[in-house]
């Protein structure tokens, strides 16, 4: 009767296991159209420029209203 | 604290040094650094060292610890810029008329043919310690002396403050706001810190001699001034040797091919 009693724990058991696994990987199906790597941040469109010209910028870099202390110039 | 400022005519153009709370003697000192720079490493002073150096084509010459790096500097400014950024040009400069400063005489005749493009830098010189060699041809650092001095004398004169020589700029430190300091590239302000700006174009330093057209820029690809659908590149990099090769670069190559080449290379460019 023992006996009988583990072999069906058992079997009830196994059972259990692959019907949460098979749930699992059914919910959690890979998306085919996911890209690869995570999108590169992007620093926006190039802005029109007071004097001409456009200005791009990435990330690091910001931009303020405070008059400039010096300026980048050709030479 | 206040922001000390010092400006003055050197390295043929006007240069500006800031410092907050720098002793104006510093300042000074720092002027005079770049104006003996001048005198070394000009190409139109006979005597300068840089001179000497493009006197004795094929002969090894023993050159300071300050030329030494100037002259590795233009080998990497090659490499950066994937050749475009060409320190031995001088022969092409100098057949355009450019054979002495634009603002003592202005340009002499430029000569009919304009001489084949150099061959790449690394063929042309060869740098070992204490001493170099030219094998052919003429060297010209005002492509990359400005950006060059402006890096290594922001790090001598303090934690807090700005080297413009000329447009080619390294701004160290927090600047008077703790943001970074207020710099302005074509009418827009950007707070950069611990990083160097330059511009390249060719509305600068240009002149005509009947119907011909010359500039200061030469391609080395072509061995003749530059033709570009870019008059003007500014860009903000790591330090103001690399923003110097890169605006230079970018502008050679022409409106389609700058943006890309700059993408990997600078924080920050404007085109026009």
């Amino acid at each position: 009767m023992r006996g009988l009693l583990l072999k069906a724990a058992a079997t009830v058991l196994t059972l259990g296991a692959a019907a949460l696994s098979a749930r699992h990987v059914t919910v959690h199906l890979r998306d085919p159209a996911a890209p690869l790597h995570p999108p590169v941040v992007q620093g926006g469109a190039p802005v029109p420029t007071g004097e001409g010209g456009s200005l791009q910028l990435t990330p690091g870099v910001r931009t303020t209203d405070l008059p400039p202390a010096t300026s980048t110039y050709v030479s | 604290m206040r922001v000390e400022r010092l400006s003055f005519e050197a390295l043929g153009s006007r240069c500006h040094l800031l410092g907050l709370g720098l002793a104006p003697s510093r300042l000074r000192r720092a002027a005079g650094r770049v104006a003996e720079a001048h005198r070394r490493f000009t190409r139109f002073v006979p005597d300068s060292e840089l001179s000497r150096l493009n006197a004795a084509v094929g002969r090894w010459v023993t050159v300071s610890p300050d030329l030494e790096e100037l002259l590795r500097a233009a080998l990497d400014a090659h490499r950066l810029s994937g050749g475009l950024v060409h320190a031995g040009v001088l022969p092409c400069l100098l057949a355009t008329g450019y054979t002495r400063p634009l603002a003592r005489g202005g340009p002499t005749r430029a000569a009919e043919t304009a001489p084949a493009p150099p061959p790449p830098l690394p063929e042309l010189l060869e740098v070992e310690p204490g001493r170099a060699r030219l094998r052919q041809g003429g060297i010209d650092l005002g492509g990359i002396a400005k950006g060059w001095l402006a890096d290594r004398l922001a790090a001598e004169l303090g934690e807090n403050c700005v080297v413009n020589l000329g447009g080619d700029l390294f701004a160290r430190g927090p600047g008077p706001g703790d943001e970074g300091w207020p710099i302005g590239v074509g009418g827009t302000t950007l707070l950069l810190r611990d990083r160097g700006a330059a511009t390249s174009g060719t509305r600068g330093r240009a002149w005509a001699q009947g119907d011909r057209r010359f500039h200061h820029l030469i391609d080395p690809r072509t061995g003749r001034p530059a033709e570009s659908d870019l008059s003007e590149v500014s860009v903000v990099a790591d330090d103001a040797f690399q923003a110097e090769v890169h605006a230079k670069a970018a502008l050679l190559l022409g409106r389609d091919l700058a943006p890309a080449y700059l993408a990997g290379r600078a924080c920050a460019w404007r085109l026009d």
